[in-house]
């Protein structure tokens, strides 16, 4: 079983991941929808998690720095998108929209 | 075998990312960012870190994706993004900057000599992995736990009515 899945080069995971990075900038990019760019931010700090277990698992599976340092992405992304969408809840409150082009009160 | 199931869950994760970033409307998109990150989790249990995967789909599929379709609901009035689009030049700009720094980041992954080495994962990881929680991530493993707390009783009291 860990020969089949020990098979698939490491290169190809780095290739997947940085698709799924340069997938999320883009979303980041040009969305408007507050909660659209937060999903974009998602899947940004996926794309790295796959290159931290990806590196882990080719390059020092007996060491866990890779492991652990992805664990605390995952705490740390909960953390954010918590934060984030109870921030945009709070400013729907106050503005009725999660549009970002409406939301400009310190653009000065 | 691996690389055709590989190749099929890349697949399915690349789409589903696509389709979270272009699909006109938000909640369609939160769904599509469920079966992206469920073959994100997938990709972890071909890597033989099963315990990840199972963190994965716990924590992304099951509190993240719930979190963000209750925003959209709550925010219920703009979730028709299809207005909320930046205009098409300023899109196609950024697509095209996108596939350029993918260009350069699949560049530098094939060519760079990384340091593999063809080891087997060990079958004790996750015993290890508590192990090393317990023990040398000790501190990190206890700031984790702060800054959870810390930002779910600021998520609360932002989010509160006023």
């Amino acid at each position: 079983m860990e020969d089949v899945v020990g098979s698939v080069p490491l290169t190809w995971y780095l290739v997947v991941a940085a698709a799924l990075f340069c997938i999320g900038l883009y979303g980041v990019l040009t969305r408007r929808n507050a909660v659209s760019i937060l999903m974009g931010v998602e899947l940004i700090l996926n794309a790295a998690n796959i290159n931290l277990v990806a590196f882990w698992r080719h390059v020092g599976p007996e060491q866990l720095d890779g492991v652990v340092f992805a664990l605390i992405v995952i705490t740390v992304a909960a953390c954010e998108a918590a934060v984030g969408l109870a921030l945009i809840i709070g400013v729907f409150r106050s503005r009725r929209s999660v549009d970002l082009s409406d939301i400009d009160l310190l653009q000065g | 075998m691996a690389k055709a199931i590989f190749i099929l869950v890349s697949l399915v994760t690349l789409v589903s990312a696509i389709g979270v970033v272009a699909l006109p409307k938000v909640l369609h998109a939160a769904l599509a960012l469920v079966f992206a990150l469920i073959g994100v989790g997938a990709l972890y249990a071909l890597l033989g870190a099963g315990y990840l995967a199972v963190v994965q789909v716990m924590i992304y599929v099951g509190a993240i994706s719930v979190l963000i379709i209750l925003a959209i609901m709550v925010s219920q009035r703009s979730m028709e993004d299809s207005q909320l689009q930046a205009f098409v030049p300023h899109r196609a700009v950024t697509a095209v900057v996108a596939g350029l720094l993918f260009v350069v980041l699949a560049g530098v992954s094939i060519g760079a000599a990384w340091p593999v080495v063809e080891t087997a994962v060990p079958p004790d990881t996750i015993a290890r992995l508590g192990e090393a929680f317990a023990g040398r991530y000790l501190l990190p493993f206890e700031v984790a736990s702060v800054v959870l707390l810390v930002s779910l009783v600021g998520a609360v009291y932002v989010a509160r009515e006023p």
